[in-house]
Order: C-alpha cells, then sequence, then structure tokens
C-alpha cells in the first residue's frame, strides 16, 4: 500500500504536465494576451539585407509544415482568434471602423506642426532615395521620405494607403502624414553628420539639403511633397524575424513561423502586393505600461507596396515569383524562354503615381513576396480564412476613403488603384473562402447557435444547406459523445444534472460533404450557453 | 471495511510495511505521511505552475519556451556581410572616396582583366561640369589613360559640350590581313599607341534628338606586338599589305552625327531604339598619304515582350571608308569584325577591309531576377568596294550568353559564340551592345 503512496507522490511531482490539462479553461476564450512579463535588458537586433535575402532564399529556418506534418496555428484564443496584445489588436472586421477613422488611422492627430520651421537633424544623401529626420516645432521627430523624381506621388501614396490598411487590419503600424512644404521650412540643425557621394563622412551643408530636395518631385504648386512618419514611442531593439522566437523576450513564445497574425499576413501582402514584407520592414519596440516593459512588434516601410517598389515601379516579377526560386528558374532556361510565367501577361495602365500594380492576372494562390517567408510557407487555409475574412470587411466605399489619403492629384488613376483593390479583395474571398467552411461570427443568441455566412453576406454565393450534429463534450478527456438531437442549431438544454458547466460540440458541414466542417463549442455555465472554441478542418 | 486509525502506528505495523518514515519518527502508517505530505507537496506545485486558467497555462508556456532558448549570435559570415553592409562598404567602393574610385574593364578583349584607378567629379559647378580621369592597366599590359570634361546640361539640357583626351598603349592588338579572305593561320599582333583629342559639341533640341558635330587630333605610333605566340604584324605583312605599317603619321579629324534614341533605359534597354549616323573626315597631317572619310551608321532596335521579360535585341550596323584620292587607309585605321561585340563565333579583330557589315540578333529572357539569357545569331562581313554592301558571303555565327544583372544594369556578361572557325567563349564585364561615344571620339576601329 505504502509503495503504492510512494509511487503516486513520485508520478505527481516528477509529472512535468499539469494536473489540469483540458481544453477548455475558465477563463477562455481570452480576448487579451495574459499580462506581460516586465523584461529586463533587451539586445538590439542587427539584420542585415543581403544575408537576410540569401538566408532566407537558399536555406529553411524554423519549423516548416508538410504535407506530413502541418502545425496549426499558435498563438490564438479558442477561438481562433490572435489575442489582442504585443502583436496585433482586433480592428476593422469585429468592431467596423468609421470612413474617418479608416483614414486618420493608428494616430492622424500629430501632424507636422507649420507654425516654426523644421529642423533638419539627421540625413541621407546617397542612394536614389534620399529622406532626413526632422523635428518640428513642438520637438516632436518625424522620418520624411520622398518620392522618386519620375514618379510623383507613387512611394508616398503606397506608404499612407497600406499603413492604414494594416492598422485597420490589426497590426502595429507608424501614425504617417503627407506633407507638403516649401524650401524654407526647412533648417539645418548644427552639426548634423552625413556620408556624401564621395564616401565622406562630413557635416551636413544647405546644399547638401538642396541637393536631396532637387532629387525629389514639385507639386505644381511648386511644393515638396514627402511623407512624415511619427517616431515609434519606446527603444528600437531592431526588427524581429519570421521564425523562431526573440531569445530575450520572454513574452514571445510561439514560434513566429507558427503566428496565425504573421501566417495570415501573406494575404494581406497579397492583397496591397506588399512583396518586401521581409524581416527589414518590422521593428520591434520595447515600451513601458503600467510600470514594465515589454516589446510591441511593429510594421513598418510601406513605401514598397501595391504599384511602387520605392525608387521605381514595381517589376512585372513582384509578387509574381520570388526574386530567385529553383524551379522557375529551371524552367525558364530548360524551355530557353518560351515557357512564359503568368505574372508576365499582366497589363499595366501608364500611371506614374501608381506604378505597376494590377488586378487581372492576380491570383491569391500564386502570390510571392520576394523572398520565401517562413511564417508565409507555413500558412493553412484555416489562417487564409482568417485573413479574408478580414480583407473582405472593406467595402468599396472604405477602400475608396483609405485610397484618398494617399492624395493622388490624377482622379483616374486614383479610381484605378480602388478598382484594382477591390478586384484583388474579391478574388481574396473568393478563393480563400472556398477552402475551408465560410461561416463565422458564432454567437449563441435567443438559445440558437448563430453565425455569419460569410460567403453570402459578400456576394459570393451561399454556402449551401448546413448540417449539425451534436456532441456532449468532456473538457477532461476531450471526448465526444454524439446525441441525437434533431432541433438544428438550437443550443441543447442540459440534461446533465449536477454538473456546473457542461460543454457542447456542433460538428457544422456542407449537406452531403463532410470535407469542410466547423466544430463550435459551447459552453453551459450555470446555464447560460457561451461560444467557447471554434475549429475548422478542411 | 476496516478504517485505518491513522494516529496509531500500531494499527498499521501488522500491513508489514517498511516504512521509510518509520524508523526516526513516531510510527506513523505511510498513509498518514501519504495524506500529510500530499498537500504539502502538491499544492505548492500547483501555486508554482499556476492557477487553472489560460493565462497561466501561457505564462507556463512562455518559461517553459524560454527555458532552453540560446542568446541570439550572429554567425561570422552573418557578421562579415552585415558590416559590409552596415558600414556601406559598396557604395563608398562605388562612389569612391573624394572622388576616387576604382575602375574595372573596358579594354579591348585580348588584353585580360584591366582595372584601375579614376578621379570622378559630377558636382562642380553646382552638377553642371562632370570631370573624369582614369588610369588602367591589363594583364597583357594594355594602358590606357584618360581625361573627359563634359558641360552636359548647357541651356537647360539643350546643348552639351565635351572633351576627351585619351592615350592609349595597347600591345598586342590582332591582324589577320585585309579582306574578307583573310585566313586565321595569318594572325599577327602589333601595338598599337595611339594619342587624341576631341571636343564634341550638339544640341538636344528633344529629349531623343541629338545633333552635332566633333573635331580632333589623333597621334598614332604603331610598333611590334608582344604576344610570343604570334608573329610580329610587320614581319607577317609588307606595307603594301597592311599600309601604314611602316610609318606612321597623324590625323585632324572633323565629323559630324545624328542620333534618335527612344530607348527605354539606355543603360539596360529593353524597347525602343536607337539609330546613330555619323560622318568624319580623317586628314593625315604629316604625310597626306592617309587621309580618308569615314561613314558610321548604327541601328538598334528592342523588341519587348511580356511585359519586357523577353526581349529581341536587334542591331545593324555599318562602317563604310573612303579614301582621299591617291591616299589609303591605313591598316590600324580598318573596319574591324569580330569578338565580344559583333561577330561572336570568331576571334576579336578577325576580319578587317575598308568596309564592314554587321547584323547581330539576340533573343533574350530573364532566367530569373538577376540573371538574363539569351541566344544569338550573328553576321557579317568586311568588304573592300562600296558595291558590296548586301547580304551575300556574310560570315555567320551563333551562341547563347549569360547576363548578370543588378537593378537592370548588367555587370557580367558571358557569351558563348560558335563558328566555322570554332568556339569562343567571351566574359565581359559591360553589356552588350555598348555604343561608342558619340562624334570622332568613337568614328575609329578601336572606340576610345
Amino acid at each position: 500500500m505504502s509503495q503504492r503512496y510512494l509511487h503516486a507522490l513520485v508520478v505527481i511531482l516528477l509529472s512535468s504536465s499539469p494536473l489540469w490539462a483540458k481544453k477548455f479553461y475558465w477563463d477562455d476564450p481570452l480576448p487579451e494576451e495574459p499580462k506581460l512579463v516586465n523584461l529586463g535588458d533587451v539586445q538590439v537586433r542587427k539584420l542585415g539585407n543581403y544575408y537576410d535575402y540569401f538566408y532566407y532564399s537558399l536555406a529553411t529556418p524554423g519549423e516548416l509544415n508538410t504535407k506530413q506534418h502541418a502545425v496549426r496555428s499558435r498563438a490564438v484564443n479558442t477561438l481562433g482568434e490572435p489575442m489582442d496584445g504585443a502583436w496585433y489588436t482586433h480592428r476593422h472586421y469585429w468592431h467596423p471602423m468609421s470612413l474617418e477613422d479608416l483614414a486618420r488611422g493608428v494616430g492622424g492627430t500629430t501632424p507636422p506642426s507649420t507654425e516654426g520651421v523644421w529642423t533638419v537633424v539627421s540625413a541621407k544623401t546617397q542612394g536614389v532615395t534620399p529622406g532626413f529626420t526632422m523635428v518640428d516645432s513642438k520637438n516632436r521627430r518625424y522620418f520624411v521620405k520622398f518620392d522618386p523624381l519620375a514618379n510623383p506621388e507613387m512611394t508616398t501614396a503606397a506608404d499612407m494607403i497600406s499603413a492604414r490598411f494594416l492598422h485597420a487590419l490589426g497590426y502595429h503600424v507608424y501614425d504617417s502624414y503627407l506633407i507638403y512644404f516649401d524650401r524654407k521650412q526647412l533648417i539645418l540643425a548644427p552639426e548634423v553628420e552625413v556620408l556624401d557621394k564621395k564616401g565622406r563622412e562630413r557635416n551636413m551643408t544647405e546644399q547638401d539639403l538642396t541637393e536631396i530636395l532637387l532629387k525629389t518631385p514639385k507639386t505644381k504648386d511648386g511644393k515638396y511633397r514627402a511623407l512624415a512618419t511619427v517616431a515609434l514611442p519606446g527603444k528600437n531593439v531592431g526588427p524581429f524575424l519570421f521564425h523562431g522566437i526573440r531569445w530575450d523576450d520572454v513574452n514571445d513564445s510561439t514560434p513566429h513561423e507558427h503566428r496565425r497574425d504573421l501566417r495570415g499576413y501573406y494575404v494581406f501582402c497579397a492583397w496591397l502586393n506588399h512583396d518586401d514584407s521581409r524581416a527589414q520592414n518590422t521593428l520591434d519596440m520595447v515600451v513601458e505600461q503600467h510600470g514594465a516593459k515589454s516589446v510591441r512588434h511593429h510594421l513598418i516601410d510601406f513605401g514598397a507596396t501595391l504599384g511602387s517598389s520605392t525608387t521605381r515601379p514595381n517589376s512585372p516579377r513582384a509578387g509574381g515569383e520570388y526574386l530567385f526560386s529553383w524551379g522557375p528558374t529551371l524552367k525558364e532556361i530548360g524551355s530557353l524562354g518560351l515557357w512564359v510565367p503568368h505574372w508576365a501577361f499582366a497589363e499595366y495602365p501608364h500611371y506614374p503615381s501608381i506604378g505597376r500594380f494590377e488586378a487581372r492576372v492576380f491570383d491569391p494562390e500564386r502570390w510571392y513576396p520576394e523572398f520565401p517567408n517562413p511564417a508565409f510557407l507555413n500558412r493553412l487555409p484555416d489562417d487564409e480564412f482568417w485573413a479574408a475574412k478580414q480583407v473582405m470587411a472593406f467595402t468599396d466605399d472604405q477602400i475608396r476613403a483609405i485610397v484618398k489619403t494617399g492624395q493622388i492629384s490624377d482622379p483616374a488613376a486614383e479610381e484605378y488603384l480602388v478598382d484594382c483593390l477591390i478586384q484583388r479583395r474579391d478574388k481574396i474571398g473568393s478563393t480563400f473562402f472556398a477552402k475551408v467552411l465560410p461561416l463565422d461570427l458564432f454567437v449563441v443568441r435567443n438559445g440558437e447557435l448563430a453565425f455569419e455566412d460569410l460567403a453570402a453576406r459578400n456576394n459570393m454565393g451561399a454556402t449551401g444547406l448546413l448540417k449539425v450534429s451534436w456532441s456532449r463534450f468532456d473538457n477532461e478527456t476531450e471526448q465526444k459523445r454524439h446525441f441525437e438531437y434533431p432541433e438544428g442549431f438550437t443550443i441543447p438544454v442540459d440534461s446533465t444534472p449536477g454538473l456546473e458547466t457542461a460543454y457542447y460540440a456542433a460538428d457544422i458541414s456542407r449537406e452531403g460533404d463532410g470535407r469542410q466542417t466547423v466544430t463550435v463549442y459551447v459552453r453551459m455555465r450555470h446555464g447560460q450557453p457561451d461560444v467557447v472554441g471554434i475549429e475548422r478542418s478542411w | 471495511m476496516r478504517r485505518a486509525n491513522l494516529w496509531n502506528p500500531k494499527v498499521n505495523v501488522s500491513r508489514g510495511c517498511t516504512s521509510v518514515f518509520n524508523r526516526e519518527l513516531p510510527k506513523l502508517s505511510s498513509r498518514f505521511w501519504f495524506s500529510a505530505c500530499l498537500p504539502l507537496l502538491v499544492v505548492p506545485c500547483l501555486f508554482a505552475q499556476g492557477d487553472d486558467s489560460r493565462a497561466a497555462a501561457i505564462q507556463r508556456e512562455r518559461e517553459e519556451a524560454h527555458r532552453q532558448v540560446e542568446p541570439e549570435t550572429m554567425n561570422r559570415v552573418e557578421k562579415l556581410v552585415y558590416e559590409v553592409e552596415d558600414k556601406k562598404v559598396l557604395p563608398r567602393v562605388n562612389s569612391g572616396w573624394n572622388g576616387f574610385r576604382a575602375k574595372i574593364g573596358g579594354l579591348p578583349a585580348g588584353g585580360g582583366l584591366a582595372g584601375g584607378p579614376e578621379y570622378y567629379r559630377d558636382d562642380l559647378l553646382s552638377g553642371n561640369l562632370n570631370f573624369r580621369t582614369s588610369a588602367e592597366l591589363s594583364t597583357n599590359l594594355y594602358q590606357k589613360y584618360a581625361l573627359q570634361l563634359s558641360l552636359p546640361k548647357l541651356a537647360g539640357q539643350h546643348l552639351f559640350l565635351d572633351f576627351h583626351s585619351v592615350h592609349r598603349n595597347y600591345s598586342r592588338i590582332s591582324y589577320y590581313g585585309a579582306g574578307p579572305k583573310s585566313v586565321k593561320e595569318q594572325r599577327s599582333n602589333y601595338r598599337l599607341e595611339d594619342t587624341a583629342s576631341d571636343v564634341t559639341v550638339g544640341v538636344r533640341p528633344t529629349r531623343m534628338l541629338r545633333l552635332g558635330g566633333s573635331a580632333g587630333y589623333v597621334w598614332v605610333n604603331t610598333g611590334p606586338g608582344t604576344d610570343s605566340r604570334l608573329i610580329s604584324t610587320e614581319k607577317q605583312f609588307t606595307p603594301s599589305q597592311a599600309p601604314g605599317i611602316d610609318r606612321q603619321t597623324d590625323f585632324f579629324r572633323y565629323g559630324g552625327f545624328l542620333q534618335l534614341d527612344y530607348r527605354d533605359d539606355p543603360r539596360g534597354p529593353k524597347s525602343g531604339g536607337n539609330y546613330i549616323a555619323q560622318y568624319t573626315w580623317y586628314h593625315d597631317t604629316q604625310f597626306h598619304a592617309y587621309g580618308f572619310q569615314r561613314l558610321d551608321v548604327h541601328l538598334e532596335q528592342y523588341i519587348g515582350l511580356f511585359n519586357r521579360r523577353r526581349v529581341f535585341a536587334l542591331r545593324a550596323r555599318t562602317t563604310m571608308t573612303d579614301t582621299v584620292a591617291g591616299q589609303v587607309l591605313p591598316f590600324y585605321m580598318q573596319p574591324v569584325l569580330g569578338g565580344s561585340d559583333d561577330l561572336r563565333g570568331f576571334r576579336q579583330f578577325r576580319f578587317a577591309d575598308q568596309n564592314m557589315l554587321n547584323l547581330t540578333a539576340e533573343y533574350r529572357w530573364e532566367a530569373f531576377s538577376g540573371l538574363d539569357m539569351a541566344i544569338f545569331f550573328d553576321a557579317g562581313k568586311v568588304f573592300p568596294t562600296h558595291s558590296q554592301l548586301n547580304f551575300s558571303h556574310l560570315e555567320g555565327c551563333g551562341g547563347f550568353g549569360l547576363r548578370f544583372n543588378l537593378l537592370n544594369r548588367t555587370f557580367i556578361r558571358m557569351d558563348f559564340g560558335w563558328s566555322r572557325e570554332g568556339l569562343q567563349a567571351w566574359f565581359k564585364i559591360q553589356r552588350f551592345v555598348r555604343t561608342a561615344p558619340l562624334g570622332t571620339a568613337g568614328a575609329q576601329p578601336i572606340p576610345n
């Protein structure tokens, strides 16, 4: 007997798994990340463009999904939603934003003050995309970027528009403004160092500033147009990667290639043609909230989205193929160029303020960033659906309102961009809604399980006749026990006496087609039913 | 069922259990100890692991995930690449230091790998004056020293002025004899040493059109070639076969030119055309024996398909010369054909004569963003009289090539051409169809 007890003790004490392992906890589903742990020192991550490109192109970092072994997205609550926190915030899809809010973006209230001069405190004179950092009369710091000479409005408009879309889609982005100014608005702070085109590091002169402006287009009324982005709050600790975790951030526990918000980012990037969606265009900032330091993960630099490649219009290849990949390259070589990739058939009207952006040959399934991204590669149909439903949440008018913030002076160009975004949105919806059962927004209403058929809501044809099969769900063993219940979506009345909490699972599928299912878990607590979990299969 | 008396050890001794607890402590049953210890051991354990909530589970997951994470470090390669990028090594090499930078390549094929320092300023007179001077030496000891002053933006970019002076000393230029029937086995080599100074002035009435004139003076010297594998030209050919080999002269040259250029990107064209015609007079200022005129016509057309990912690049080029009565065209001024820029299946300068015709067609396609491939066919001939300007008796060759690009700029070109004379492989640090300079500086067999 005593041996038995001792064995039991040993087993209890040595067991690493929690004693209470179960599918749902009392606090599920969590809308927000649990309180973040206060961090100590966080190292500044250094990441080079060249290494980044070769590493991701030639190696396969992270735990990649295979046909035999696919890891479902993590860092989500039991409804399959990323939680509000360091990476993501539920916005437009869940709480529809007004046209004004959409256009305002993350801030919208702190444009550079025009009351005084703007002081340039650092600058980049080299290269074809010069820019500088300035401080306004209210001592606020802004990064200022310009359009290329041959494509006025293109880069700044793309940045403005995409930042607002990505903000509405839930990401942390910077606050940005379009500014128009005269040369006399700028003054130079003393002892600003620049690396000039002759390779010298020296004090910047007024002539350098003039030369920067010479490389930028002017508006019809002779002003310079630029994008001013507000410096993000906190301490810059470098970019985040699309695989692994940040070793010195204890709050970052899910490998990034398995994060839904990063896997789903593929769909948003495809929509906005953000082929430059590499780690270099992300930024981690250590912020302090309620006395605790934590890392907030941001997306930055959207100048190479839509039809822009920042310094020039996009290459026709952009979004159609990686810069390098073995398969297409070997096909191109082997066929002596007779094999023509699909993206080469695209047609682009000549809008210098748009660059190259189109919707006709765009295929959401065959969109590619510049080089492989482990999170994108790992995406599964439920990740795509999660993102597609958010893209589909933008109405035509809402898209138009956000595009307006790009202040594109050619109305035809602006309308073309709106049309492309609408068409691309619809392709995303029809492509990714077809891969899972497109039902969402489950709630219990008047004793019934209610939901939205997103395909029907977006005029893509109703999903069809649905059938539901109810089971009792044992939260401890995670076993389902089917029972006959002919009442359709009406929540079963709890018939298990003495149980404070009971769980039911509703397996929903199309009549005659059981491949795509949505399992909705309903928790009956003190007689009050709540949707507590959603799982999709395909 | 008998219930154990937990406070009376005697009750349980009969169970025959050798309790680990009962030697030094009062004899209590193991059941007692189990019951007593369980809450003491498990409850703290429970608290240590958190409460029964998702938030606690996530917290445990965070700790678990970081238990075995190693600090992030850069490997040596990553560090090196990062430093190169962070220190802006490539832009610094490209832009140079205080105007000084390295110049690589650009000498004729056969000279070997060439390089040297260049001093370049494009910021003089508020960016209106460009200054360039360079010195290059190749592995086969070819030398080139150049000085250039340009005012490309006069009169609101409608007027341009250029002064170009160059000294060249190429020690082993091939010469096979004049005429289309020259034989490979007669290959010889000579040293070409010349100094030229030319001034070009032109107008640009529209963005695509340029016309102007230029004048210059060229001092020419030739001598024995240094390639020990080949016979020197003066030993292979007599002065009647290679006019001017026995005595060299100086030329005053002048002429006019017209260019219509509507290529989409002159440094990496994929559509559009570039048409040049120029006429140049050469006056022999010493012997009045080698004066001639030269007409150059250069036509390039690019047809881009599938968003310019497939390009047909076509070029027709002819050079016709005419001598002043009683004078002859010196061998070192004969139009040449063969080599990396025209007949790629033949050796460099394989053919030379009074006139030259060259046709090339390339089909290029993008294999990936950094590499274009090409299939080409080149044809051409040299001929002694103008009446032979036709498409009969053309030499032909075909082949394929690789062009390594960065931002639509070819930085390495490899071509492999096959002809009746075998295979030729070319490795060049420049793109194909590099247009010669406009004006007199470009109106010579080996353009400056």
